[in-house]
């Protein structure tokens, strides 16, 4: 690829690709050294949720559990992370049905019968800009007067409005990259709006209804200031219980760093797995490429 | 630049025949149950945010409710905790992003240096935005604990002599700029990752042949073409600055004193820690107005700046939707 004519072509280019192929591994040792420092500090969460109690609290610490244990995890799960996976599950994945059940059809009619990146799309979009803090208050007042505090519903509701206008917008940006061809075709032979809706779209949408759906699914996990606020003592999520482990009762951090490491792990396996899928159904909007 | 105006932004006219009237009807059945959603989810709780910020309400204690009109807005604007949390609000959005956005664009362009194994890297790079602020936080807690953690000892082994991090009154801070950097980075550098493979090969080699060295291809060339992505980056994580709590919550509690009271903070510690809430809801309008008009001043700084007027058009809507696709397929 040199521009320039040498004298001996040949030595030339072998040296230039060794040079090329010395950068290249250059590069490559650069990046994984960025990475290793990157994620140190989860690395370290998770060999301190395989540390027993005596390992814990060293000066200096011990890099690698001398004698790992699973005990922190069975522990972890009894003084209450069970119980927050099992109220995070709950909330989440209820939150994310709803969301998919008001999204779908919204974001059908904003991505065939409104103009592209209409006025209506923008401003539901920018409901998602608002952050918690603001409308929690709000949420509050409302959820006293409803008797909906402390509630499995009152959380379900709110994380459903939080993700809903993020998930209409994903899955009318998805249905818009469906060619229309299909609803023409099915229109021609004299089907009404709803079987183009339920027979022709909704399969094809399948790809995106899983992306937004898990993406919905990873905020409703992780969220926390509306469940700190919103919540008591009879709904706890994961990322609630250990904050409140964590700052108001003795910790151990090996049975805390356990449950962070569950309430993380299934997150990283989907998330990895969605993005193929990804690739897959924007490779159209890619360009095929 | 072939990305930002997508050919599939072809104009849908809604069909004005005889089934017009039945058409309509069926737009707003699919759209009628999400919008009454938001819009009952939206307006319900602000009435009751408005009627907070309004009156003297105070939680839990039976006084009588008064209309004050402004004073719940004036007592805050005056009030000195007021302003040093703006401050440490502003210290996230113009520090820690700028921050985010230079090491992302290092990374992007390091990625974008290598073909094998990219998508690889990309993914693991990604893992802290996956993870909960609670346990990033909780995690940084661990690995910055002054006594028992492993970067302390590390550093007292080599002779430094390390700060207590989040417990340090000068480190606190600084601290938190770092977590919230180390777990956002990653969604600028996907962003900008986007915007460097929008650019075709030949741009390079045009600007090869014309003689221009890298630094002048970085500046003259590739950084006006990703002008569209650093803007979606930056609206984006200055919007997302504002959200700044789980972190605080778990490092430092807003402290040591009120070191780190971002305005999220202050308004969660006036509202719930000590029930004040006609301040906490004034806090909140002053937020949602700040944040409004903040994000409006970038886009039309952004806009007048980008003379293209294709891709200044299509800027918030389809380069965001373009970055977020990215974002979510976490791919290169």
């Amino acid at each position: 690829m040199s521009g320039h004519v040498s004298p001996s072509p040949a030595s030339a280019s072998e040296g230039n690709r060794l040079m090329m192929t010395l950068g290249i591994v250059a590069k490559h040792a650069v990046i994984v050294l960025i990475l290793a420092l990157f994620l140190l500090p989860l690395a370290w969460l998770l060999l301190t949720a395989f540390k027993p109690y005596s390992e814990l609290f060293t000066t200096p610490p011990t890099v690698l559990p001398v004698n790992g244990t699973l005990v922190n995890f069975s522990e972890g799960w009894a003084i209450g992370g069970g119980k927050g996976i099992g109220d995070s599950l709950i909330v989440s994945s209820i939150s994310t049905a709803l969301c998919l059940i008001l999204g779908f059809p919204a974001a059908y009619a904003l991505a065939r019968r409104f103009p592209p990146h209409g006025q209506m799309s923008f401003t539901i979009l920018s409901l998602r800009m608002l952050p918690p803090i603001v409308p929690v208050i709000g949420f509050y007042i409302l959820f006293q007067e409803l008797s909906l505090f402390d509630t499995y519903t009152g959380l379900v509701i709110v994380y459903t409005f939080m993700n809903l206008p993020l998930v209409i917008w994903l899955l009318a940006e998805f249905i818009r990259q469906i060619p229309k061809t299909y609803e023409e075709a099915a229109r021609i032979d004299g089907a009404p709006w709803y079987r183009l809706f339920w027979d022709v779209l909704l399969p094809l949408s399948a790809p995106g209804i899983l992306t937004a759906g898990i993406l919905a699914m990873i905020f409703a996990w992780n969220e926390f200031l509306f469940a700190l606020v919103l919540t008591g003592e009879k709904v706890i999520t994961l990322p609630k219980a250990l904050a409140s482990f964590f700052l108001f009762q003795q910790p151990n951090w090996g049975q805390l760093g356990a449950i962070g490491i569950v309430a993380i792990t299934p997150l990283l396996i989907v998330s990895y797995y969605m993005q193929r899928s990804l690739i897959r159904s924007f490779s159209v909007e890619l360009g095929g490429r | 630049m072939t990305t930002i105006s997508r050919p599939s932004a072809v104009v849908h006219v809604p069909p004005k025949s005889r089934e017009g009237a039945e058409e309509r009807r069926a737009t707003w059945l699919l759209l009628g149950p999400a919008l009454v959603f938001l819009g009952a989810l939206s307006v319900w709780p602000f009435v009751y945010l408005l009627y907070a910020s309004f009156t003297s309400y105070q939680l839990a204690i039976p006084i009588p409710i008064e209309w004050v009109g402004f004073k719940n807005f004036s007592r805050v604007i005056t009030n000195a905790r007021f302003l040093s949390s703006l401050g440490i609000t502003l210290i996230f959005a113009l520090v820690a992003v700028p921050l985010q956005i230079l090491i992302g664009m290092g990374l992007a362009l390091l990625l974008n240096g290598i073909t094998r194994g990219r998508e690889l890297y990309a993914s693991l790079f990604l893992i802290p935005m996956m993870v909960a602020p609670i346990v990033v936080g909780f995690s940084w807690n661990l690995f910055l604990n002054p006594i028992y953690g492993p970067l302390n000892s590390f550093l007292k082994a080599i002779g430094f002599e390390p700060p207590a991090w989040a417990q340090s009154p000068d480190w606190a801070l600084p601290t938190l700029v770092l977590v919230d950097t180390w777990q956002w980075t990653p969604f600028v550098m996907v962003v900008l990752l986007a915007g460097l493979k929008s650019i075709p090969s030949r741009v390079y080699e045009a600007a090869r042949v014309d003689g221009s060295n890298r630094w002048q291809t970085f500046f003259h060339i590739v950084l006006p073409m990703l002008y569209p992505y650093l803007t979606v980056a930056f609206v984006l994580r200055f919007i997302d600055s504002f959200r700044v709590f789980d972190i605080i919550y778990i490092l430092t509690r807003g402290g040591p004193g009120t070191s780190t009271q971002n305005l999220a903070y202050y308004t969660y510690d006036m509202g719930f820690g000590r029930f004040e809430f006609g301040i906490a809801g004034a806090l909140s309008i002053i937020q949602l107005i700040l944040l409004t008009v903040g994000t409006m001043l970038i886009l039309s700084l952004a806009k007048r700046r980008d003379r293209a007027p294709a891709a200044g058009k299509a800027l918030p809507p389809t380069v965001v939707s373009h970055a977020t696709q990215q974002l979510q397929g976490a791919n290169s």
